[in-house]
């Protein structure tokens, strides 16, 4: 009797040693993404409460590409404003006397992957009375 | 289920080996390793074999945990980055899902000393009960010195 109770309780506890030794799944193989090049040389002049961005964009690498403007914002961090087909931005109706930062990136529509993010240029945007 | 397999016939083998050997003792070992070593007289063998297996089960259980929370946070990062749409994001949690796995990879090999150092240990209990000789009738020796009495035990190692 007390041969099969000692045999029950190993056999439980080599079971719990087997449930400790699950495997966990293979790596997916690589890095998969290759994404739209950044949009080059973001410059952005502040005028009457409106700051216009303008960028380059290779017409070697431009395939079907969407560009998304960013501002980035004392507190808030990096906010998404638009998305648009060409290369300058026009955005309006700003608060004067204030400093605006943007960031800009290119979206590749076919595989919706965004591609990098230019680095953050600021511009002064002054009131409409000045 | 080739785990089941596995711990069945080791544990048929053992159990075997056990019965063929006259039981006794041998099945507090069976139980688990060091029981049958205190049983028979045996303290410090018995002790230092039940230490083992505890450290043995303890970083086992340990080694457990770690391991399914970087499964988890593997698994995780492989979902993000595979719904990634930000080139950023993707690279980011990349970065995240490799250093996972290989935490897994590590943790993963530890359990498997762990499991072979519980199982080892418990083997060795066995063998030990089953081939040592039963120890030598310690004796407890009483002395008379002038006006006081003295006892002596003799424990075995």
């Amino acid at each position: 009797m007390k041969r099969n109770y000692i045999v029950t309780a190993v056999l439980v506890g080599f079971i719990f040693l087997g449930a400790c030794t699950k495997e966990h799944k293979d790596l997916p193989a690589g890095f998969r993404y290759e994404p739209p090049p950044t949009p080059e040389d973001l410059e952005v002049d502040g005028s009457a409460e409106t700051a216009t961005l303008t960028w380059n964009y290779p017409e070697e690498s431009r395939g079907p590409v969407q560009f998304r403007v960013y501002t980035e914002l004392e507190f808030y961090g990096l906010l998404y404003i638009d998305t648009t087909e060409d290369t300058f931005y026009i955005h309006s109706q700003l608060i004067g006397n204030n400093w605006y930062c943007y960031k800009v990136s290119a979206v590749d529509t076919v595989i919706g992957l965004e591609g990098w993010r230019t680095d953050t240029v600021c511009e002064f945007v002054p009131s409409a009375s000045d | 289920m080739k785990t089941i397999i596995l711990a069945v016939i080791i544990v048929l083998a053992a159990t075997s080996a056990v019965e063929a050997s006259g039981g006794g003792d041998v099945w507090y070992s069976v139980l688990f390793p060091g029981i049958g070593q205190i049983k028979s007289g045996r303290y410090g063998r018995g002790t230092l074999l039940m230490g083992a297996e505890m450290i043995s089960l303890v970083g086992l259980v340990i080694a457990d945990i770690q391991y399914d929370r970087s499964v988890e946070q593997y698994e995780r990062a492989k979902a993000y980055y595979l719904n990634a749409d930000y080139i950023g994001d993707a690279t980011e949690n990349y970065n995240i899902m490799l250093k996972k796995w290989d935490d897994a990879e590590k943790l993963d090999t530890y359990r498997k000393v762990l499991v072979g150092a519980a199982v080892g240990v418990w083997v060795l209990g066995i063998l030990d009960m089953v081939i040592s000789d039963d120890p030598e009738n310690m004796p407890v020796s009483l002395e008379y010195k002038g006006n006081a009495f003295l006892v002596t035990k003799t424990f075995s190692f």
